[in-house]
């Protein structure tokens, strides 16, 4: 008996150092699987959410020459950040000028600013900014109706809460320095809250109202992926043990299943030391992964190599195991919303992935790993 | 030129026998039939975005109500958690989302007391600024009224007035002013037809990518056939030209059927003119032929080829243009995708 454990030890040793030769191979295939997925990962959600990019407007401006005012207001709004990034504002010398080029499709929208225009909004006069459209149905002229329409109510607003003030103070008889003093601390305030509106707003990447962020999920898959892909080195190291070798164990007294099992458990070591590297890899993207992960992490790996095991043992050759494993892992991670987000999938194929089990093989690695 | 046929003729059996290359022609024959059904559809260029209302006061529920009966190029909807605001980006059914934080009215009336509004986006959202806008111009409509209430608060103790009268009455007359012509407005140029904002558009599958991954896929196939009748001294008896003309017939061979599918599905989809794809493809042909002819001379044996196969072939599909539009990556990657021949055709 005891001869036969340590034969077994001897088996065992043997089939880890033969491992061990296929590590430069596995190491050289994962580092290469870990680039392509890398560059991947660091494009995932500019791929993902590719769109249309939006043509700025080509607006032509006319600005009388006749006040300081109409210039400073002109700098103002041409600096505003909705402004900055929808329209691109060409100042005209005359309103020829802009008719002109309204004519030959060189702008989109051509403003006319009436002279006196701001002046005219400080003693409420409103003289209106005519508005010259080249086609009334785009979604170009559209987009510039909903900025001027903003802007505007910015100032209809304000011109409003100023009135209304100066009535109060009128209707209530308040004297003249008072009413002016309390006019202007609305005026000012206003005109503060509304320059300063951009603060009030926090831009967020949209991913971080989910726990984990979808660069952390994708990376969570690919890293599964590349254990998978693991097979294209060890099943042939689990398929190269012919009949003869079998035979003279027998004679040892070591059974099939014994090598079978001294072989997983050198694979399952193999795919460990695979995993130490994506961890240090993880730790040197700074992704900052759970070091308990180097111990909860173990079934899973466990169960990969069993994976991979299970296929090399149902084919008959390590080609065809190999492109099984490569496609059912594959498509089920894709199933799994592992490559892409589920809500990417149609409607009846996400519902099928409460049944994936790569799923909860994600799932539990994600949670595990972050 | 007579055996040249016949040996190509065995060779294109020999290949028409192998389960992958079946499989690939059904899979470029099925996704062309299906992408030539897929009819084109109208779709709205509304921007959808997302509101999650946290703060459980009337003025913030009215500023919600507000924004989604806006008329404006976006579509405001109410959503009842981060989780559903989540989903819908994710999904596409919002460009982007706002988060009105608990007690957000509470501290309006001045801009160092105020809390922020989260604004989330993704790397496509389209005209985040303008949203803005939109959103702080109905805000504005509440909150400036509240910030005159403050003032008139402090106005009420400073001259012992009744500081709810004065707000009462300032609430009236705000309101009246702002419908009214007395406060600027600009002449709205949309004339309130904005349910006409839609295009036709139709969906992108990219067969002519598939086709070139599949040719490449077929020459390297050929490829492997050569290595195998090499490793087993199937033509030990030809001369060595005579055995790599062999070889390029194998390659041609493999090549030629899924070249001859390729063609018919890109005339089915017109995917370009008949004379430029027969030339394109054409070109691209012999360019994976000899692409895989020239792969061949790295190896001396099958087995060692077999290991290096997939992993090549998994890195090229994901650079090839099918996954992702190569057209819209950065330079770099389009560099890196330059070196896998599907980039060519």
């Amino acid at each position: 008996m005891r001869s036969v454990n340590s034969q077994l030890m001897r088996t065992l040793r043997s089939d880890v150092k033969r491992c061990m030769k296929l590590l430069p191979g596995l190491f050289v295939t994962s580092l290469l699987f870990l680039f392509v997925f890398g560059i991947i990962i660091h494009y995932y959600t500019s791929i993902l959410f590719q769109n249309d990019s939006f043509q700025k407007i080509d607006t032509a401006v006319y600005i009388p020459g006749d006040s300081q005012y109409n210039q400073l207001g002109f700098s103002m709004v041409s600096g505003m950040g909705s402004f900055e990034d929808s329209v691109n504002l060409i100042p005209v010398e005359s309103p020829e000028q802009g008719y002109e080029m309204l004519e030959k499709k060189e702008v989109t929208v051509f403003l006319i600013v009436p002279e006196q225009f701001i002046s005219g909004i400080l003693n409420g006069e409103n003289r209106p900014v005519r508005i010259v459209l080249r086609n009334e149905k785009t979604f170009e002229t559209y987009v510039m109706n909903d900025l001027l329409q903003s802007v505007s109510s910015f100032l209809g607003c304000a011109q409003a809460a100023v009135y209304t003030a100066y009535d109060i103070c009128m209707n209530h008889q308040l004297p003249a320095q008072t009413t002016l003093a309390f006019q202007n601390r609305i005026d000012t305030g206003n005109l503060a809250y509304v320059l300063s509106r951009e603060e009030m707003f926090t831009e967020e990447p949209f991913d971080t109202l989910h726990a984990i962020s979808l660069t952390k999920q994708l990376t969570v898959s690919s890293l599964l992926l590349i254990l998978f892909m693991s097979c294209f080195v060890l099943t042939a190291f689990y398929k190269g043990n012919n009949h003869a070798y079998y035979l003279r164990q027998k004679n040892c007294g070591i059974p099939k299943p014994a090598i079978i099992l001294t072989n997983s458990a050198a694979g399952f070591f193999a795919v460990y030391i695979i995993y130490l590297l994506l961890f240090t890899a993880l730790c040197l993207a700074g992704m900052k992964p759970s070091m308990l992960s180097l111990v909860t992490m173990i079934p899973v790996i466990f169960l990969i190599s069993l994976i991979i095991r299970l296929f090399s043992e149902l084919s008959y050759s390590p080609h065809i195991a190999n492109l099984m494993i490569f496609l059912t892992v594959l498509l089920l991670t894709y199933l799994a919303g592992g490559l892409m987000p589920i809500q990417f999938l149609p409607k009846f194929l996400q519902n099928t992935v409460s049944w994936n089990p790569m799923a909860w093989l994600i799932r539990f690695s994600q949670t595990v790993i972050f | 030129m007579r055996s040249f046929f016949i040996r190509f003729m065995i060779m294109t059996k020999r290949i028409l026998k192998q389960p992958f290359y079946i499989v690939m022609l059904l899979l470029l024959f099925v996704m062309t039939a299906f992408y030539s059904r897929i009819p084109e559809r109208e779709k709205s260029l509304y921007i959808p975005v997302a509101i999650l209302n946290l703060d459980e006061s009337e003025t913030a529920s009215l500023l919600v109500s507000d924004l989604i009966s806006a008329r404006s190029v976006f579509t405001f909807y109410a959503v009842s958690s981060e989780d559903e605001m989540y989903e819908d980006i994710l999904s596409g059914k919002a460009e982007m989302g706002y988060r009105i934080p608990e007690h957000f009215f509470d501290t309006c009336t001045a801009m160092d007391t105020l809390q922020k509004i989260h604004v989330f986006t993704t790397e496509g959202t389209l005209l985040a600024p303008l949203a803005n806008d939109v959103f702080y111009s109905y805000f504005f409509r509440r909150s400036a009224l509240l910030i005159l209430n403050d003032r008139l608060q402090e106005l009420a103790d400073a001259e012992k007035l009744n500081a709810e009268t004065l707000i009462q009455e300032a609430g009236a007359l705000y309101r009246s002013y702002l419908e009214s012509d007395s406060v600027f407005a600009v002449e709205d140029t949309s004339g309130g037809k904005y349910e006409d904002l839609t295009e036709t558009r139709s969906i992108h599958l990219p067969i002519r990518k598939l086709s070139a991954f599949f040719l490449l896929t077929a020459a390297l196939l050929g490829t492997a056939s050569c290595l195998y009748d090499k490793e087993h001294s199937v033509f030990l008896s030809l001369s060595k030209r005579e055995q790599r003309l062999l070889n390029l017939t194998q390659i041609t061979a493999s090549v030629f059927p899924i070249g001859v599918l390729s063609f018919v599905c890109l005339l089915i989809i017109r995917e370009l003119p008949v004379t430029e794809l027969l030339l394109r493809l054409l070109i691209y042909m012999l360019f994976v032929c000899i692409f895989a002819y020239i792969i061949g001379l790295l190896f001396k044996k099958s087995t060692s080829y077999y290991k290096v196969l997939p992993l090549f072939l998994i890195i090229t599909f994901l650079f090839s243009g099918i996954l992702f539009d190569l057209s819209d990556f950065d330079s770099r990657l389009k560099t890196i995708s330059m070196f896998f021949p599907p980039y060519y055709f």
